[in-house]
């Protein structure tokens, strides 16, 4: 989900075609009705209320649109809130998503591997120029990281994990049902158990997961 | 045909055992949680019965993913029963499920006949069903199956349970045999009320570009539309050879699915896959087959029960 307004029931999604379902959702006009059931899921990013907290958004591609979602959240919600956004793609044309959230307070890091928008480079690359930053300037209030998509994620985490830094994760394993009933989208816990992807998730803290 | 405007809306209730149903379907077991997911969107209340996800002796961490992968009109599963176990269900899921007017089934696996039936008198005493299907024909754990690929051994299960239990004792068969009427027929002689036709059919998927097997555990059980055809002749040979009534399941997606498994001799049926695309099936399918009957002229489902010419 990309945006919603409670005031006018309206919500958007952005997607990336990708497979059956995406290619079938983009075939559609506007004006056509569609059935969805949602919204799904037990876990959503969560802002960190403490005032003057800081988030960063590590994001990239189709994993922006729920990263933005929170950071538009936390700028509206909370005055003296910092938000960092790191979004990260292949190249310019990949970068979507961000728009205007610089204009709501939020300091835009983009970054691309062939340098052709932003830094070049990756998003971990940023990531760790960005806690040096912090480290170095002596700042207080440490921030809660959080990423999407997969790849961007293991990554992250790792990267978060050595530093202490506390990160969440949205996690896009394939889920069958979204409902939480058929336990197809298991999600390795550091017990050895399997949590549902769909129903305990889809975010979890970075260290609730095994990174298979 | 218009059914005249003061005929009185159809009968839906039916028996199976000592259960009293208010309508024929209930949810095929692990396709619908343990009830508490499902209440968010469906009404519990509403549904003829809830049969449960299996509910072991102790805590099972199912099999590793990939778990699911989807296959033409239909999926695999190899989840590998994961559940809490017997006292997680009575501690946290037996709670809200009582608080509705709706009889629940739990389906009981066993590694062997006295874990079967050790689960079964332990619901039985704390009163946490209201029926136990045995689930003696799970494809996804090592002698899952075995059991209702044998008459004997189907026996010896059944009247270990039957004898450390009141409640009506359902045995739910495997189509992964060559003939399913002997293992009916022992599940009724062991004293079983009811029968569950069918389980999943085992199957396998590969992903030819990554020239690897789709599912972890390699095989897992196919369900959907595309097993229909086989369940629903399975339910029609069982009806045949057996007196106590079915439970029929197997790709009900709809109404007409249903009705055709209630014309084949089953007295209720499960929805199950479908409710991964449509969660609201189970009140869809009920609703369904009450305007079938009255769209028909019957009075009451057991009319149409066995009746296909």
């Amino acid at each position: 989900v990309f945006s919603a307004d409670a005031e006018t029931g309206e919500c958007s999604v952005l997607f990336s075609v990708h497979g059956l379902t995406s290619r079938a959702m983009a075939r559609h006009k506007a004006g056509d009705l569609l059935d969805i059931v949602g919204p799904l899921g037990g876990r959503v990013f969560e802002a960190d209320p403490r005032p003057g907290a800081w988030h960063v958004m590590v994001g990239g591609g189709y994993g922006v649109p729920p990263l933005a979602f929170l950071a538009r959240r936390v700028l509206a919600d909370a005055s003296n809130a910092h938000v960092t956004f790191i979004d990260g793609a292949r190249s310019r044309e990949f970068l979507v998503g961000t728009d205007g959230l610089d204009d709501l307070g939020a300091r835009l890091r983009p970054c691309t591997e062939d340098g052709s928008h932003g830094i070049c480079g990756r998003v971990t690359d940023v990531l760790e120029t960005v806690l040096d930053e912090a480290h170095a300037a002596r700042r207080r209030t440490g921030p809660r990281v959080h990423v999407r998509p997969t790849p961007m994620m293991r990554a992250v985490a790792a990267l978060c994990e050595a530093r202490n830094v506390p990160c969440q994760v949205s996690l896009e394993v394939f889920m069958p049902c979204g409902l939480g009933i058929c336990m197809g989208c298991a999600v390795k816990r550091p017990d050895g158990t399997y949590a549902r992807g769909c129903y305990d998730g889809p975010v979890f803290e970075a260290r609730e997961v095994v990174w298979e | 045909m218009i059914p005249a405007v003061d005929a009185p809306a159809p009968d839906l209730s039916v028996r199976i055992g000592k259960l009293t149903l208010r309508n024929p379907v209930t949810t095929g077991s692990g396709t619908f949680g343990f009830g508490v997911e499902m209440a968010e969107v469906v009404d519990l209340g509403r549904v003829g019965a809830i049969t449960v996800k299996a509910t072991t002796s102790r805590a099972r961490i199912g099999n590793p993913p990939a778990r699911i992968v989807e296959t033409p009109s239909g999926m695999l599963n190899a989840i590998g029963l994961q559940n809490g176990g017997i006292d997680d269900y009575l501690a946290h899921k037996l709670p809200f499920l009582r608080r509705y007017d709706t009889p629940i089934i739990v389906n009981v696996p066993g590694e062997n006949a006295d874990d079967f039936a050790d689960v079964t008198r332990r619901l039985t005493e704390a009163n946490a069903a209201d029926a136990i299907e045995l689930n003696i024909s799970c494809p996804n754990v090592s002698h899952g199956l075995d059991y209702a690929t044998d008459p004997r051994a189907t026996f010896e299960v059944v009247s270990a349970c039957r004898k450390v239990t009141d409640r009506t004792l359902i045995a739910k068969l495997s189509p992964n045999v060559t003939d399913i009427r002997p293992i009916a027929k022992a599940a009724e002689e062991a004293g079983a009320d009811a029968l569950s036709l069918i389980n999943t059919l085992v199957g396998t998927s590969i992903d030819a570009r990554k020239r690897r097997f789709r599912l972890a555990n390699i095989t897992g059980g196919l369900s959907g539309p595309a097993i229909k055809p086989i369940a629903l002749l399975a339910v029609y040979r069982v009806a045949q050879t057996v007196r106590v009534p079915l439970i029929g399941m197997g790709g009900i997606m709809n109404a007409d699915d249903a009705v055709e498994f209630l014309l084949a001799g089953a007295t209720a049926v499960a929805v199950g896959t479908v409710s991964f695309t449509n969660p609201l099936a189970v009140h869809d399918v009920a609703d369904g087959i009450g305007a079938y009957l009255a769209q028909n002229g019957f009075a009451r489902v057991s009319e149409i029960i066995g009746a296909v010419e």
